[in-house]
């Protein structure tokens, strides 16, 4: 471990932003996991003064150097975070506190304070290209049974992330998305050989192979010469978004599955039975809401869907976490859970008996925390829902 | 603890702008704008009085601290007057040419609006803006009192400040500006203060740069105004760049 280093990536703007942080603590009000934990060091303005005492100690003379004690506080209050990014949304500022808090991991993660947790699941992504270490030959097993075979060339890729290829309980999302897909006539594909996106290296600080999983999808997606990637995943969308998009340019769009349903509906591709009346309300995944702009488009997907949505407390721009993102879960499960809670009590006070959600890290989260305090909402992906509605 | 506050939609990755910045401070804390923006109106009246007080006739000054009090004053007094004597000549000289040529007028125009600026700025603004910022900083006070959060992220920094500021306050509430709303609504206040009436002034300026050099070694005022400044006004380059750049 090397703490003199720690914080050695920060370039000018990063430096000069601690020192102009207004030390108003919005952040620290509306920051889920500080609420959870009531731990100062997971405090989003708190992080930051510590953080700008080791910039202070770097730049001054006089000042000593950094501590290894002090350093792994300040290392797990950056861990200890879901990158929701509700601390931003309030900032005066409109400081960039997502990509502060990955740009500091990243430094955690090369200075040797990087979580055990996140070593593994990198090992994991290098030798199987999935977190899971699952055998990389069985990323599509999920498309057994189904009439989908792999097209060389295509118009659309469905990107389906490693959640959704490996997890038992969120296959059948991935699968209602193949659905709604052939229903609507779609000229799509997934790729031969997808590999994870990268999204969970940049999460920990691990990035020192991301190039080369992104190298890796990209030559597959040019093969295809699709211009449409379809995603389930928000966090596989956003790393596209913002990582990818320098590569592939404006000619290929990126989109997440509710703009492509949407669009659907809206164009009369796909048709609908008649509307559930079941009460059913839908959870705003953070990077799907707050940090991608969609919010919109699948309440209008709820419009066609039921009559009963009605809207959970805390939700669209305003969000409040499922405490699933992040990697917050392999820094501190107990409390991960404990903010998930917070969503499934919600849900509860509200009556619904569905709780939805478009991501497969929340849907993960707010389901394992609904069966654990033995809920009645139960907690479903939208595409499920949609596909089982298609006429 | 309110996790659910509201606040309005913005986009991701966030563009930083001057007006998105003030926006953004207005509608988070009135108290928090109102101290930062009154004193960095107080720094900088406050310098250019002291800086460029002897040429407009305002008697407190640097020199004031190095000559004593009194002396001091008188000296300042007399460099006001010799100001204004010779700032009348140059008003006359220039307003022969202005009738001969209108971009002089516009120019006479330009330096007498500067020195009433520079007058008003020295006589006046300084001590009223002083007087409301003694009422935002007691809420403000108040207001840290109450709220952990934001004690939780202030420095030894920012308590060694607040002690200057008062200072800064006491010294300057009724003896370090011509202009003085408070003792002129309570004039008993200058009867409290009179024992340091005589070396006020000089206090007030030797703590006003004794803060400057404070807060620009440690982490507090000066540094975290001029890198808001810096940053707003990089990133913004930067974003305007990029934009350029897209179309």
């Amino acid at each position: 471990m090397k703490p003199e280093k720690f914080l050695d990536n920060f370039g000018r703007s990063e430096t000069l932003w601690m020192y102009a942080c207004a030390r108003c603590g919005e952040c620290i009000d509306v920051c889920p996991v500080y609420e959870k934990t009531a731990d100062k060091f997971t405090a989003p303005g708190f992080k930051i003064k510590k953080m700008r005492g080791l910039i202070t100690k770097k730049l001054a003379p006089f000042t000593g150097s950094a501590n290894k004690e002090d350093v792994k506080k300040i290392v797990k209050g950056l861990y200890d975070c879901t990158l929701c990014g509700r601390c931003w949304s309030v900032c005066p500022y409109n400081y960039d506190l997502v990509a502060l808090w990955e740009t500091a991991r990243e430094s955690a993660f090369e200075t040797g304070f990087g979580l055990d947790a996140h070593k593994e699941m990198l090992e994991a992504v290098k030798s199987e290209n999935n977190i899971f270490k699952r055998p990389h030959a069985r990323r599509k097993d999920w498309t057994k049974g189904l009439d989908m075979p792999v097209k060389e060339k295509a118009d659309t890729i469905y990107f389906v992330g490693c959640l959704m290829s490996y997890r038992g309980q969120l296959k059948p999302a991935a699968q209602a998305m193949a659905k709604i897909m052939n229903a609507a006539g779609e000229n799509w594909t997934i790729l031969k050989d997808e590999v994870c996106c990268g999204v969970p290296l940049k999460f920990s600080g691990g990035t020192k192979d991301l190039e080369e999983l992104m190298d890796a999808n990209i030559k597959t997606i040019e093969s295809t010469g699709a211009r449409k990637i379809v995603f389930s995943c928000p966090g596989c969308l956003r790393m596209f978004r913002q990582e990818y998009s320098t590569v592939l340019g404006k000619r290929v769009r990126l989109m997440h599955g509710t703009e492509l349903i949407d669009d659907y509906i809206q164009s009369g591709r796909i048709k609908l039975k008649g509307k559930l009346s079941e009460r059913m309300t839908y959870h705003d995944p953070c990077e799907l809401s707050r940090l991608s702009g969609i919010i919109e488009e699948p309440r209008r997907i709820f419009a066609n869907l039921t009559s009963g949505f009605v809207e959970l407390p805390g939700n669209k721009f305003n969000v409040i976490c499922c405490g699933g993102g992040g990697l917050y879960k392999a820094a501190d499960l107990d409390n991960s859970l404990g903010v998930a809670g917070k969503r499934i009590d919600q849900a509860e006070e509200i009556k619904a008996a569905g709780l939805m959600t478009a991501c497969p890290s929340c849907y993960m989260t707010l389901s394992q925390t609904a069966r654990t305090k033995k809920s009645n909402v139960k907690v479903v992906d939208y595409a499920e829902v949609v596909a089982e509605q298609l006429e | 603890m309110t996790g659910n506050k509201e606040v309005p939609e913005k986009k991701y990755p966030p563009e930083v702008s001057y007006s998105a910045v003030t926006k953004g401070i207005v509608g988070t804390s009135l108290v928090s704008s109102a101290f930062h923006h009154l004193m960095a109106i107080l720094l900088i009246t406050g310098l250019i009085t002291d800086l460029f007080g002897p040429w407009v006739g305002q008697w407190i000054s640097s020199t004031q601290l190095f000559a004593q009090g009194y002396v001091g004053a008188q000296l300042n007094n007399l460099a006001g007057v010799l100001f204004i004597l010779v700032f009348m000549i140059y008003l006359a000289y220039r307003g022969i040419y202005a009738q001969m040529k209108t971009a002089i007028g516009v120019t006479l125009f330009v330096d007498l609006f500067f020195y009433i600026a520079m007058v008003a700025v020295g006589l006046f603004a300084h001590g009223f803006v002083g007087a409301l910022f003694i009422l935002v900083f007691v809420i403000y006070i108040v207001k840290i009192s109450v709220f952990n959060k934001e004690r939780m992220v202030f420095t030894v920094t920012n308590y060694i400040d607040f002690l200057l500021y008062f200072i800064l306050i006491i010294t300057g509430m009724t003896l370090s500006s011509l202009s003085k709303p408070w003792v002129d609504l309570f004039p008993w206040l200058f009867d409290v203060l009179s024992p340091i009436a005589f070396y006020g002034p000089a206090i007030h300026i030797l703590i006003t740069y004794v803060w400057i050099v404070f807060s620009a070694v440690f982490p507090g005022g000066i540094i975290h105004g001029i890198a808001s400044a810096y940053l707003i006004s990089h990133l913004k380059k930067k974003s305007n760049a990029e934009k350029s750049r897209m179309r």
